[in-house]
């Protein structure tokens, strides 16, 4: 008998809640040697705007204690090469499809939503307002409630497909965001993105980044992350989607037991290509061994 | 097309060190072996998955012979310290054969240029130019900062004609190995090149001075080794806009026709 482990998100219906998250997994195929991608509950890819983007000068990354630094910059070919190159190899991968969208006005955001909404390989959307990358771009959205909730109406307004707003972590609270998102429309949140950081080359003086600053991922932000995810899941009403140096069952169970209704899988992804894969029947075993369902332990956290 | 790339379990067969920093590991991992072609490269984990260090490290494929393949590589910070201190028997984690390596030229005369640790890529290049052109000439050029820094000569020595240099003199020309490139004369030279970058800038320009093809093997850090990350990024020769402007070193290549790189 299988364990049934699917999860709704908002509109969306997904297989099961394990997820990949954007920026990690490529537009899907790069891993198809390593994972059926339409065995996961979703994917999400890399980050779309509307016109393309070179993305910063290398170095653009650097490992740090348990976690690594990026300041990619956002690097695509904007909305119109992906559709045009990406969706016809997406829609073999016959995969769940979230397209992660970015931008500089809250116009960008609109146009992009109405781009995508037609396009039936589009299973969701998922709004990046708090990429730390990028000068002029996505900070101020995320790190501001009533920019943040702005932005999720103008994709709501434009769009028919399920709305993930993906939420910032360098911020004072972020339950407010959440707040503010929930109430402007948004069919879930998804937390959290990188944690903004740095580090130095003691010899040269020099920064290891060229950007100087990028976005801490892995194994040391998971404290921060499921913190996040908690808190947030307290206040809204709307699933939550955690994030944050995922890289074991055990990763995904807390998750779980925080209050998300799904995860993604981020940087781990780097070092077993093949894992999201491996969670979804690790998972899968692990409710059966233990005799229960995904939505026990949805927010089971004992206080 | 799915690429044939594999995450598979080596077991190592021998980690000889080859000089203070610089050791020779021998992998049985039949899946990455079998497909190997010159240039290309493997991302080994250097830890279990989660601890430190993180990322795998990119490592080009020295050599294969039959199910094994060999690597060359220089201790220079945490990862290659882990692979140094493992021993025969020991299980360990192989991403790959990934990346675009050589193309072989048509033509009857090979130069292959290896400055330091970048002599690794070039033995397996050797190899296959040796199989698949037997009668075209294979001229290695080997440069190093010292004698102690030179690598598997003797197995670069079986495969043609051998010129060293060295940078203090203590073995072979004294002097860069871009010299030793300079004294070539032949108008059809097919030379492939890999080591540190301004080494591999002036035979890319000694090749465009003498019309020679120049096939370079770049570095970049690394996170993914598949394309997804888009950490690897170098920018390419030219003023090009939007997401051209940079090739990825793990997908593009890590060996570019030299003007793709620096016109
Ligand atoms: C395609 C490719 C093939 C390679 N082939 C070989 C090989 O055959 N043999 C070999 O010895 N090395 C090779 N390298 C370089 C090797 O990947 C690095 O030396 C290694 O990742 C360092 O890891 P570490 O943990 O020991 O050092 P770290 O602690 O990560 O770094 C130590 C120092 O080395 C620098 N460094 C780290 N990674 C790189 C890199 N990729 N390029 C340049 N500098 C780096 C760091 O900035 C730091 O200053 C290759 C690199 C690439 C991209
Ligand atoms: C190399 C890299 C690129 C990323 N690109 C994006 C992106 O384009 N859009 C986005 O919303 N998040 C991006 N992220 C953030 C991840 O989706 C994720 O939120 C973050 O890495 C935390 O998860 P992890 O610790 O599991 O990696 C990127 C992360 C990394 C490491
Ligand atoms: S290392 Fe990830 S794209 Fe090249």
């Amino acid at each position: 008998m299988g364990v049934d482990l699917a999860v709704q998100i908002g509109g969306l219906s997904l297989k099961n809640p394990i997820m990949t998250a954007s920026g990690t997994f490529g537009y899907g195929e790069e891993f198809s040697p390593f994972v059926n991608c339409a065995d996961l509950g979703a994917i999400v890819v890399k980050g779309i705007s509307l016109l393309p983007r070179p993305g910063n000068p290398p170095p653009r990354i650097v490992e740090t204690q348990g976690g690594m630094l990026n300041a990619i910059g956002l690097q695509n070919g904007g909305v119109e090469r992906f559709i045009q190159v990406k969706i016809p190899m997406l829609r073999e991968l016959k995969a769940a499809v979230i397209v992660n969208i970015l931008g500089d006005s809250i116009d960008d955001y609109a146009a992009l939503a109405r781009r995508l909404d037609p396009l039936p390989e589009v299973h969701g959307i998922e709004v990046n307002i708090s990429c730390p990358n990028v000068k002029k771009g996505g900070v101020a959205f995320g790190t501001v409630p009533e920019m943040a909730a702005r932005v999720t109406r103008a994709v709501k307004d434009n769009t028919s497909k399920p709305v993930i707003i993906k939420l910032s972590p360098n911020v004072n609270d972020i339950t407010a965001i959440a707040l503010a998102v929930e109430e402007a429309g948004a069919d879930a949140v998804s937390l959290i993105n990188t944690l903004i950081g740095m580090a130095i080359d003691v010899q040269s003086r020099r920064p290891k980044l060229a950007n100087i600053i990028g976005g801490l991922s892995g194994p040391a932000i998971k404290p921060v992350a499921l913190r996040m995810v908690y808190q947030v899941a307290q206040v809204v009403g709307i699933p939550v989607i955690g994030i944050g140096g995922i890289n074991s069952l055990n990763d995904v169970l807390e998750f779980l037991i925080a209050g998300a209704t799904a995860v993604q899988i981020g940087t781990a992804n780097f070092i077993n290509p093949g894992l999201s894969g491996e969670l979804v029947q690790g998972l899968e075993g692990y409710l059966r061994e233990n005799d229960c369902k995904l939505a026990d332990l949805v927010g089971s956290l004992q206080t | 097309m799915v690429a044939l790339q594999y995450v598979e379990t080596g077991c190592i067969q021998q980690n000889n060190q080859l000089n203070p920093d610089s050791f020779e590991m021998q992998i049985y991992a039949p899946q990455i072996a079998q497909r190997a072609e010159p240039g290309q490269f493997v991302m080994v984990s250097c830890s279990e998955v989660g601890r430190s260090p993180l990322l795998r490290r990119p490592l080009s494929i020295h050599d294969v012979h039959g199910d094994t393949l060999t690597l060359l590589y220089r201790v220079v910070g945490e990862g290659t310290a882990v692979m140094a201190a493992m021993g025969t028997g020991d299980p360990i984690s192989l991403l790959g054969p990934l990346g675009q390596g050589f193309t072989i030229a048509e033509t009857d005369h090979h130069c292959l240029v290896g400055g330091g640790i970048g002599i690794a890529p070039l033995l397996l290049l050797a190899r296959k130019i040796a199989w698949t052109q037997p009668k075209a000439g294979i001229t290695i050029l080997a440069g190093a900062r010292n004698r102690q820094e030179l690598l598997a000569l003797e197995k670069f020595a079986a495969m043609g004609t051998l010129h060293i240099s060295t940078d203090d003199g203590s073995e072979g020309q004294h002097g860069f190995v871009t010299q030793l490139l300079g004294n070539m004369h032949d108008t059809a030279l097919a030379v492939y090149t890999c080591g540190p970058t301004p080494m591999m800038q002036g035979v890319a320009k000694l090749c465009r001075e003498h019309g020679w093809g120049c096939q370079v093997s770049l570095e970049s850090h690394m996170a993914c080794g598949i394309g997804a990350c888009l950490g690897c990024a170098v920018a390419r020769s030219g003023i090009h806009a939007g997401a051209d402007k940079y090739v990825h070193v793990c997908k593009d290549g890590p060996v570019f026709n030299a003007e793709v790189i620096w016109a």
